[in-house]
């Protein structure tokens, strides 16, 4: 495989940074006592946490708290952590947790479980409003994808939401986290991606830019 | 099987292509645009776990000219001087400009021959109170730092940290 590709992460395969070993990485120097490991951290993977709590229903309030307790919880338990690699999937895993019981805490009144719910009725679901400063092509383009994902099975929106996170080597770590088999998404392309893949060839609008 | 089972099935089993790859950024571009990491939820995550695994108790700022006894650090943004006070401690801060956009730091707190750490974005600073509380440091970069005082002669107190003082 071409190695020139790194730098396009759009076209990244297996030598894409891996998000899984950065973090164990940080994770290392942190427990060694390294004061900046854990800022790194913070920055690096934040933003897939943040979409793992809003994936699981989470408004963007209670997608704070679950960010934010998921940290403190990674403080309380740095020691209990025996393997530094597991750094990742166990931040994942507490997000995923902390945003089920969250949002099973707001709906008491609601006597349904969150798997219940068609995909159409996802209070979390990203605003669907245009943003007239983000009105280009691609965001057309971008737009039109993300609603053929929405009208996909809820474990296959979860899992293309995180995916486009992370590079291909981080696919199985998100897949484990979401209790999806490793496997159901690279190196094939697995059933979410085709579902996806479907949707969109029998798009105009991918079909012409494609 | 419908023929478009058959399709799926065969897209299922295909390598990962190009195009798959740029739906998935498109993805990640769009979520970015409409669903953003809440501006500053890292830098209020940073805070909270230096609190939580320092067990430090948080100083308070003291404003002022003010009726609230607390406001939110943005609010005095790059002021000279500023006043943090937490249980049986008091550390007053005065920003000076120095050489090539550098800031002297030099502060004052009521614990003489404490322990004060600077902490910046990547590094940090430790120094040692005058027997009158003094402190000082210098060439401090722009950005959010932090102070934290551990006043050793009292046996089993918690450090202080100051919440973000803007450079």
């Amino acid at each position: 495989m071409s190695t020139g590709r790194t730098d396009r992460p759009e076209q990244a395969g297996q030598t894409a940074p891996s998000l899984a070993v950065a973090a164990a990485q940080a994770f290392s120097r942190h427990r060694d006592g390294d004061s900046s490991a854990m800022d790194r951290l913070v920055d690096d993977v934040t933003p897939l946490l943040w979409h793992t709590a809003r994936s699981q229903g989470a408004d963007r309030a209670t997608a704070e708290d679950v960010v934010q307790t998921t940290w403190l919880r990674l403080v309380e338990h740095t020691h209990d952590i025996a393997d530094p690699q597991a750094v990742l999937q166990w931040l994942l895993m507490t997000t995923k947790r902390e945003a089920w019981s969250a949002v099973r805490r707001g709906r008491r009144t609601v006597p349904r479980e969150p798997w219940d719910e068609p995909p159409t009725s996802d209070p979390t679901a990203p605003a669907a409003s245009p943003d007239p400063a983000l009105a280009s092509e691609e965001s057309e383009l971008a737009r039109a994808i993300w609603q053929h994902i929405e009208s996909l099975p809820a474990r296959c929106q979860q899992l293309l939401r995180l995916v486009a996170f992370v590079d291909r080597p981080d696919y199985s770590v998100v897949s484990a986290s979401l209790g999806i088999p490793v496997g159901s998404i690279g190196p094939t392309r697995g059933r979410c991606l085709a579902k996806l893949r479907l949707a969109l060839t029998a798009d105009p609008t991918w079909e012409v830019t494609a | 099987m419908t023929p478009t089972n058959d399709t799926e099935d065969l897209l299922a089993g295909q390598p990962m292509d190009a195009d798959d790859e740029r739906a998935l950024a498109l993805v990640r571009d769009h979520l970015s645009a409409v669903d953003p990491v809440p501006p500053g939820l890292t830098g209020r995550v940073k805070f909270a776990m230096t609190v939580a695994s320092l067990e430090a108790e948080v100083a308070h700022l003291i404003n002022e000219g003010s009726m609230a006894g607390t406001v939110r650090t943005t609010e005095y943004d790059r002021a000279t001087t500023v006043t943090f006070e937490s249980d049986g401690l008091s550390i007053m801060v005065t920003l000076e400009e120095a050489d090539r956009g550098t800031t002297t730091v030099r502060g004052w707190v009521t614990s003489p021959g404490a322990e004060v750490e600077l902490r910046e974005r990547s590094r940090s600073a430790v120094t040692t109170a005058d027997d009158e509380g003094r402190f000082v440091f210098e060439g401090v970069e722009r950005g959010t730092v932090h102070l934290v005082i551990r006043h050793h002669d009292e046996p089993g107190t918690r450090p202080v940290i100051t919440p973000g003082i803007e450079i």
